[in-house]
């Protein structure tokens, strides 16, 4: 009645073996999962790069303009639309024909002038996702910007 | 026991096949994450030394009549685009000149008018080419081609032109 099962050699080393790829597995995991993020956080900073590049351009092309939309779009090859100044841009923040959906969209929308001499707008980026059932915007800059010369 | 011990010994082998595929796994994927980020941060620093450099000079040295675009005739009479930014320096006149020649983007100082070839500017980053154009008053265009021929735009405005 007292009989015990002796483990063997064999199979000790096989529990230890399991728990030790067990632990590595757990340390792998945490790995991938860190080197996905790092990859996200790179992506990430590498828009926000080109996306301050886009908006610093649309930005001085604003100020040459005078604060005029419709000029600022000519300058910048972008479309006013209910007065909204657009841009396009592909994932690899390539400028898009006007009224093209891309992956990235700069959008200038004109602030009440507040006085005769003083214009300024909201510049905003946004990175879309489309999917087949929704298509999601997502703003990862914004900024006012002015021209201080508006021209009549 | 025999083929007990077997089963055992089939198991071990097959869980460290496990192990060492993991391990050949993460390595790979480490390994795929670190190049792409290293090839991004590598382009945008391409990036930041080229285009950025020109803007932030244009904009230190923006003073009414002291940014214009140019051209330039290399030896091979080839012309090509480049911005001249002048200054006073005690009362001497003279002109730093950014542009792209033999494959990389330049910039020359020197005191204005003085007869140097294109080859004798700094070297700063490997470039293919700079276009400067003027779409309006005061506001360049900037086209940069990478090295590696990526295209960079960008314009700059000129306030001391206002």
């Amino acid at each position: 009645m007292d009989e015990r099962i002796k483990p063997t050699k064999s199979g000790l080393f096989a529990i230890e073996l399991l728990i030790a790829v067990g632990v590595f597995s757990l340390c792998a995991a945490i790995c991938v999962g860190l080197f996905v993020r790092s990859e996200i956080i790179s992506q990430d900073s590498a828009d926000l790069n080109q996306a301050v590049t886009a908006a610093r351009s649309a930005s001085e092309c604003f100020k040459a303009a005078g604060g005029d939309l419709q000029r600022t779009a000519e300058l910048t090859g972008g479309e006013v639309s209910n007065g909204v100044l657009f841009l396009e841009f592909d994932g690899d923040w390539q400028k898009l024909p006007a009224g093209e959906p891309g992956t990235f969209e700069l959008t200038m929308t004109l602030q009440t002038a507040e006085s005769d001499s003083y214009s300024s707008a909201l510049l905003d980026v946004k990175r879309w996702t489309r999917s087949e059932t929704e298509t999601v915007g997502e703003s990862f800059l914004a900024w006012e910007v002015a021209a201080l010369e508006v021209v009549s | 026991m025999r083929r007990s011990s077997g089963a055992g010994t089939m198991a071990a082998l097959m869980l460290t096949c496990v192990f060492g595929a993991t391990l050949l796994l993460s390595l790979a994927t480490g390994a795929s994450v670190y190049r792409r980020v290293a090839d991004r941060v590598e382009q945008s620093a391409a990036q930041r030394l080229g285009l950025t450099y020109i803007t932030a000079k244009i904009h230190s040295y923006d003073e009414a009549g002291k940014v214009v675009p140019a051209v330039y005739v290399d030896p091979s009479a080839q012309e090509a685009d480049a911005v001249v930014l002048y200054q006073d320096i005690e009362g001497v006149s003279y002109w730093t000149i950014l542009y792209v020649y033999d494959g990389w983007l330049r910039e020359l100082f020197c005191q204005e008018g003085w007869p140097l070839g294109p080859e004798v500017g700094l070297p700063i980053v490997e470039a293919q080419s700079l276009v400067v154009t003027e779409p309006a008053e005061g506001l360049l265009h900037l086209v940069y081609t990478r090295a590696d021929g990526s295209v960079d735009t960008a314009d700059v405005y000129l306030r001391s032109e206002v």
